[in-house]
């Protein structure tokens, strides 16, 4: 048996239904050609980013895991895309890697496609920077952003170097937050480093309405909330267009 | 890796050791190839989809974690 000679077979498709699908393989063997890009059927489309970030790393399996490699290029997929119209970011993330997290928040704000997002459960660590990146963010009123330093694990050789490149990477995160929020640099720093709040560790949590207080996020609402935000920023996009 | 969350990396790098997918590429059709981990005899979970095609990376039935079966070519 040839191994590149695969059929798909979506998940809970009865075994009957195999023929249908092989014949459409069938005329992507003879024509080859495959089928035309999916149709956007609906043209405002969600993009889940939920669990780890992953990076550079596969991490192992129990981790639930948001891909940068399935994500960046879907990202570019929505903007090109003429059927789409708006793209809703929907947030529950514990974090992860930095860079992937950075590139997926700069694709976010170059896209022309009217963005909004909604952080819904936790929105922490380089979630933060995702949230913000976005035309329009929004917060549930008991979900949560985590705002703390960058930390190293396991051995770290305590020069001024060490200390510096974190510090580097800090700022990165810092800079995006501040550009693409009403909040200033000072204050997401003081954020970051204040002491008292979280158990055993610098940083702030930030709940619901205090995220809009700090000027992190721009508004306290739910899916009904930033849904009609989108229509009405795709309808404005469309108005300039004509 | 430089990783910022709220789980300490102890955490997320877990049984990181006995962690060993096995990975093979899968040409699909011209100028898509897929990134396929085995799942079974005859079945193959979609890893990655490799394309300079964006519209294949919307594609419904080749979001990864779907399943693909081989068959027999009659």
């Amino acid at each position: 048996m040839d191994s590149n000679q695969f059929y798909f077979l979506a998940q809970g498709n009865k075994e009957k239904e195999m023929p249908e699908t092989a014949k459409t393989i069938e005329s992507i063997r003879q024509l080859g050609e495959s089928s035309p890009p999916t149709e956007a059927k609906n043209d405002i489309h969600i993009l889940p980013i939920i669990g780890q970030i992953e990076g550079h790393m596969v991490l192992p399996p129990k981790n639930k895991t948001t891909k940068y490699e399935h994500i960046i290029p879907q990202l570019v997929a929505i903007e090109e895309n003429p059927n789409i119209k708006g793209l809703l970011i929907i947030l529950n993330t514990v974090g992860g890697d930095i860079e992937a997290g950075l590139a997926i928040s700069e694709m976010i704000s170059s896209m022309n496609t009217p963005t909004v997002s909604l952080v819904l459960g936790g929105g922490h660590s380089i979630g933060v920077p995702i949230a913000v990146a976005t035309d329009y963010s929004f917060i549930a009123s008991t979900a949560s952003m985590t705002i703390h330093p960058i930390r190293l694990t396991g051995l770290v050789i305590g020069v001024p170097q060490t200390y510096d490149y974190l510090d580097k990477m800090q700022d990165r995160i810092i800079k995006f937050v501040s550009t693409h929020s009403r909040i200033s640099e000072e204050k997401f720093r003081e954020l970051m480093f204040r002491t008292g709040e979280l158990v055993r560790d610098v940083g702030t949590v930030l709940i619901g309405k205090e995220a809009v207080e700090l000027g992190l996020v721009d508004e306290v609402g739910g899916l009904n909330a930033a849904l009609a935000k989108l229509r009405s920023l795709v309808r404005s996009r469309e108005e300039v267009k004509q | 890796m430089l990783n910022y969350s709220i789980y300490p990396l102890e955490m997320i790098l877990e049984d990181y050791d006995d962690f060993v997918p096995e990975y093979e590429e899968v040409n699909f059709s011209n100028g898509l190839t897929l990134l396929v981990e085995r799942s079974g005899k005859d079945e193959r979970k979609i890893a990655k989809i490799i394309s300079s095609d964006p519209q294949d990376y919307l594609r419904p039935e080749l979001q990864p974690g779907s399943i693909l079966k081989s068959v027999f070519y009659y």
